[in-house]
């Protein structure tokens, strides 16, 4: 037998528990047999010790009791000393009536006692005493004899315990413990790879299955189990995989075609509005002229909805980049009031456009001039779309914490005295689509979006943009705040 | 007028090229036209004295207004200039002096062209001298 083979088998927990417990178990057993098995050799020994003293009755007391009649007292010495003999005599004690004693023995250590009378019968049939004969007997030697028995069981026991132990636990290790060590191995090597062999263990196949067959079948069979959804799994992230390219490649198509698309939109309406121009300006009736100019108001309208429109998609298709910059903020603002001016030129009604930039105002600006102009642009459009007199301001401020440089935002107002948002109303003029009234849309044409792109374009932007609360007196209607970062 | 330069127009779409055209044609200025940019280096070279400006569309099919530009350029008869080049585009990357003097340009205009800014630009190089 391989040595170290036997070691392994000593070396397991398991099988060291179960030689600890099967000796516990053992030696009780073997103690409480051996201690059955002594206590009948001892009774029988001291029964045999016990028949002693009938062997000294029936024996001996009949010749002793001659020789005291006879008062051959050499012939005495002799009988005490063949009863004396014997081992299991420990003291022997002769009394007559004439008071002379017969000690054989030094009268200690004594277990059993029997004192047997001497009665002569003579012819008459008178009973006379002829004296006293008291027999001690000794269990000593018994008792060194059942100890002696009782070391021969218990270490007979106790090696044969052992043994067995011994060999229990290499056919415990040879049986069980390798095959569940062999289970865990395959176990830790079966969860990464789904290609892993089934589990086989080394041992002959029976008829009659086991609990380590059961095992090995059970997990062979989640293990191919678990194969199958591994590969399963695979297969699905493969798919997924293409599925996301395509998507993002659906994606990249859609946002080539919007921005396509707003060229393709735009070519022909400037041809149209170029054409129309050029008719204002030729030599043509009055008549033709007023209906030149409708039709440019038409294509302007129509630019500006399909611009909204396209750029409502492009902010879908996260098409929209942003660009800051560090900008100088005094050209940008008096393009944003020329804007205004124009507009206002263009729907001619009688109302003041002004601008005012506070003093603290910084020369430069980090921010997308594009984007924050096309805000502006469409919140001074709006202001004078919805205002019929009186003024449209543009207001450009630094804002924040007061004495905090760093934390502090750049605040540009547009203020109007138009006909202004009613309280419940404020919530919804940013959703899509959202006209604040359905009889102001005939009034006022619009597809709704220039305030959701503005405000969607301020958050992509980090900004923010909100209409806010007035006071009663003030001389304002309306006023949005556009709040640009730091 | 004789000795009038000419203007060469070199524009894909065909609507933005009528107007573009009519426009022109107000001056009395003649406009010969380019559908792309391989066109319009032909025409060069066809006439290459007669031109006062060419305006060039940026974003063309077969040869862009860039690559016009540098073919036009690059001709022995062409320095020092002898015709200016202004970038037509709604591409804000060329609105911008220096990046179109990098591509041997002599300046832009945006798109969309109003009528004025385009009868300002023609009057400049064709009908001065």
């Amino acid at each position: 037998m391989n040595t170290n083979w036997v070691k392994r088998a000593f070396g397991d927990p398991l099988g060291q528990r179960l030689v600890v417990y099967s000796l516990l178990i053992s030696t009780v057993l073997s103690t409480i047999a051996a201690g059955i098995q002594l206590n009948q050799s001892y009774q029988r020994q001291r029964n045999d010790v016990s028949a002693i003293f009938d062997q000294i009755e029936e024996a001996l007391a009949s010749p002793l009791e001659k020789a005291l009649w006879k008062y051959d007292f050499g012939q005495v010495d002799v009988i005490l000393d063949g009863i004396f003999a014997n081992d299991a005599v420990a003291t022997l004690t002769l009394d007559i009536p004439s008071g002379k004693t017969w000690t054989r023995g030094d009268g200690a250590d004594f277990d059993l006692e029997k004192v047997y009378p001497l009665v002569h019968n003579d012819s008459g049939d008178n009973q006379i005493v002829v004296g006293e004969l008291t027999a001690f007997l000794s269990l000593d030697e018994v008792n060194s004899l059942v100890w002696a028995q009782f070391w021969t069981l218990f270490a007979s026991n106790l090696v044969k315990a052992y043994i067995s132990a011994t060999l229990m636990l290499i056919l415990f290790h040879v049986l069980v413990t390798r095959h569940l060590k062999a289970i865990t191995r395959f176990l830790g090597r079966a969860d990464a790879d789904s290609a892993t062999r089934a589990l086989r263990l080394d041992r002959h196949d029976r008829e009659v299955l086991d609990d380590l067959d059961n095992i090995t079948a059970a997990l062979n069979q989640y293990r191919h189990g678990l194969a199958e959804k591994v590969s399963d799994l695979r297969s699905e992230i493969v798919v997924r995989k293409q599925a996301e390219a395509e998507a993002q490649k659906a994606f990249e198509v859609r946002k080539a075609f919007l921005a396509n698309m707003s060229h393709e939109v735009r070519t022909p309406l400037n041809a149209i509005i170029g054409l129309f121009q050029l008719i204002q300006m030729s030599d043509v009736p009055e008549r033709q002229k007023k209906q030149a100019q409708v039709g440019l108001n038409a294509s302007h309208h129509l630019l500006a909805e399909l611009v909204n429109v396209l750029e409502i998609s492009r902010m879908e298709a996260d098409a929209v980049q942003i660009n800051v910059q560090k900008e100088e903020l005094k050209p940008l603002t008096e393009q944003w009031l020329q804007t205004a001016v124009a507009t206002r030129h263009r729907l001619d009604k009688p109302i003041d456009v002004s601008l005012r930039v506070d003093d603290d105002v910084p020369e430069f600006w980090n921010l997308d001039a594009r984007r924050v102009t096309q805000i502006v642009n469409n919140l001074t459009d709006n202001a004078l779309k919805f205002t019929d007199e009186g003024k449209v301001d543009i207001e450009v401020s630094v804002g924040g914490t007061e004495g905090r440089d760093s934390l502090n935002t750049l605040d540009i107002v547009i203020s109007d005295t138009g006909r202004g948002i009613a309280d419940h109303q404020r919530d919804t003029i940013f959703d899509r689509f959202i006209q604040i009234d359905s009889s102001e849309t005939r009034d006022n044409g619009g597809s709704g979006l220039g305030l959701t792109i503005s405000r969607e374009l301020a958050e992509l932007m980090g900004a923010s943009l909100c209409i806010n609360r007035l006071h009663t007196q003030s001389c304002y209607s309306t006023a949005f705040t556009l709040r640009l970062a730091p | 007028m004789p000795g009038r330069k000419r203007v060469l127009l070199v524009e894909d779409d065909v609507f933005t090229r009528f107007m573009m055209k009519e426009i022109i044609d107000t001056l009395g200025v003649d406009v010969d036209i380019a559908v792309n940019g391989s066109e319009g280096c032909d025409q060069i070279k066809r006439r290459p004295n007669d031109y006062g400006v060419v305006l060039m569309d940026i974003h063309m099919p077969k040869l862009s207004g860039v690559d016009a530009t540098r073919i036009i350029r690059a001709e022995p008869n062409d320095p020092p200039r002898n015709v200016a080049i202004i970038a037509v585009t709604a591409d804000e990357h060329y609105h911008d002096p220096l990046v179109v003097s990098k591509y041997g340009m002599d300046g832009y205009i945006v798109k969309p062209i109003t009528a004025g800014e385009l009868l300002g630009l023609v009057d400049q190089y064709c009908t001065a001298d």
